[in-house]
């Protein structure tokens, strides 16, 4: 190894992002309609674009994202670093096997080994638990003094800043055509759903970078794809609304279309939400989770979508009115749901005009307060990772067999995303549109 | 009354507005959805301002068949040359 200089190879890993399900595999080939949805919900977190900016020179990092591009096994690589969710654990173990075998020294971080960093210590030299921003360099100089620890947990340090993460480099993944290119501007959520294991990972307590940095990665990302889309990764992204203010000032000045995840309190701010169409947001990514009020009890700590339940529909309508999508995110079995609780979401959606949703099996994934109470009650039903895509079913449900489950989901997909959907979805839409043309002008 | 070429520089104008991209990057050959990224709500909305610029009509079900910016800015095209008549075209 050339003491002076490392080369490293930082890893995502292939991933079955959907249903392991024959049935729906072929649904997927046949529906140009889901095609096109997929097509958008797409690409690659800025995690190791983060990692490869914090490391310094004259390292060299090359990233390779396996959904892309093949990974070069033979390579002269001194660190490989693979990030992994959960349903890209068991590839991401593969890979560090084959790596290990060659004598590389192999770490990896992300969610997946960030809520079990023991089973990762099992697969790879070193696992970092939660943001890497302070291990990553402290990592790096261990490594050169040839004392690399098994382990580097956020704890060991003060939370991260996130005005000091410099500007992830994605000139290291302009290689890729993606259709969307995610941005991350704020870390944390207040609502920690039993569900979530995002809240394992950044906590309640909500944190961001400053405007300036978020407007130099806007503009650093048009600089390397002409035509791709500006996602938003943060899980929940208009929590202070002082600082959303500030960045869509910033934002309709930079002139660019955009996504976003938020929760649906932004229903009740007019303003804001004509200040978001201005600044260029197309579509809102919502958690609505259930159609069934007695599924929202204790769902979140602070009983906050308990709350919203009932305005639902005004507030959908709100959003929607100021010509921002909405895609609505639904899970299916939750605990009082039944066989109607299918068809109930399927009306739902369509009532409602809701511009798009994605609907997943209720999946315990670790990391949550949902898999320890699943486990308790011994209802978690498969312990391999490739099944926890949120397509299958991997628990045991009071009213629905896995069967139903699976089966119910593809239906709901299958009658939102039809070309009589659409057609009645985008002439709603269509008159939305109008309206806001004769009230704005262009 | 608009002129065709005049009514496919205003298409364009239109699409750069409601895409966010600039207009000197819309070529004919860029395909409209997987490219350009148009959503079926920004589809609606670049309709919607075609509309009310040109004095059209348009037919959203027509959108299946348009593939490429210059496939949308012919069909506005034709519609605007069969509404307002070829002489005006």
């Amino acid at each position: 190894m050339d003491q002076t200089r490392l080369n490293i190879l930082l890893v995502s890993p292939r991933a079955d992002y959907l249903s392991r399900s024959p049935e729906f595999g072929r649904y997927m080939t046949e529906s140009r309609e889901m095609k096109t949805i997929l097509h958008w919900w797409n690409g690659m977190g800025a995690a190791l674009q983060t990692v490869a900016a914090l490391t310094p020179e004259p390292n060299q990092v090359t990233i390779i994202d396996e959904n892309y591009e093949p990974i070069d096994f033979s390579g002269n690589w001194d660190i490989v670093g693979i990030t992994a969710m959960t349903q890209q654990a068991e590839r991401a173990y593969e890979i560090a096997g084959e790596f290990k075998q060659r004598g590389r020294f192999v770490v990896m971080g992300g969610i997946h080994a960030s809520v079990l960093p023991s089973e990762a210590m099992e697969q790879v030299d070193t696992v970092f638990s939660g943001e890497a921003e302070i291990n990553w360099p402290r990592f790096l100089r261990d490594y050169a003094e040839g004392k690399p620890q098994r382990l580097y947990e956020q704890s060991d340090n003060a939370c991260v800043d996130m005005t000091l993460i410099p500007r992830p480099r994605y000139d290291l993944v302009a290689k890729y055509q993606y259709p969307v290119i995610w941005i991350q501007t704020t870390r944390g959520c207040p609502h920690d759903c039993e569900f979530c294991a995002a809240s394992t990972i950044y906590g309640r307590q909500y944190k961001h970078k400053s405007v300036e940095q978020v407007a130099e990665e806007v503009r650093e990302v048009r600089r390397h794809w002409k035509f791709a889309q500006i996602g938003f990764a943060d899980d929940n992204m208009f929590v202070n609304r002082a600082y959303t203010h500030e960045l869509l000032a910033v934002f309709k000045k930079l002139n660019f279309a955009w996504l976003a995840q938020t929760d649906i309190s932004i229903a009740r701010d007019e303003k804001l939400l004509s200040e978001l169409h201005e600044a260029g947001c197309r579509i809102v990514f919502i958690g609505f989770e259930s159609v069934n009020k007695s599924n929202m009890k204790g769902l979140n700590r602070n009983h906050w979508k308990d709350r919203m339940f009932e305005h639902y529909p005004e507030y959908i309508y709100a959003i929607q009115k100021h010509g921002i999508g909405i895609y609505g995110s639904f899970i299916l079995g939750l605990e009082e749901d039944s066989k109607d609780s299918i068809q109930a979401t399927t009306d739902f959606i369509d009532e409602n005009n809701i511009m798009g949703a994605q609907i997943t099996i209720l999946t315990p994934f670790p990391g949550s307060r949902l898999r320890e109470r699943l486990l308790r009650e011994n209802r978690v039903t498969a312990s391999e990772w490739k099944w926890y895509t949120g397509w299958n079913s991997v628990i045991e449900h009071k009213n629905l067999s896995a069967g139903d489950l699976e089966t119910g989901l593809l239906r709901i997909y299958r009658d939102i995303y039809n070309p009589e959907s659409y057609r009645q979805r985008a002439a709603y839409f269509r008159d939305i549109c109008r309206n806001l043309v004769e009230a704005q002008g262009i | 009354m608009m002129q065709s070429a005049n009514v496919s520089d205003e298409v364009r104008r239109i699409m750069s507005s409601v895409s966010r991209f600039d207009i000197s990057s819309l070529e004919s050959d860029i395909r409209f959805r997987e490219e350009l990224g148009v959503d079926s709500l920004m589809a609606m909305e670049i309709i919607a301002y075609c509309e009310k610029e040109l004095s059209i009509q348009l037919d959203e079900g027509n959108l299946g068949c348009v593939e490429t910016i210059g496939d949308f800015v012919e069909y506005v095209n034709d519609v605007f040359r069969k509404t307002h008549g070829p002489d005006k075209a």
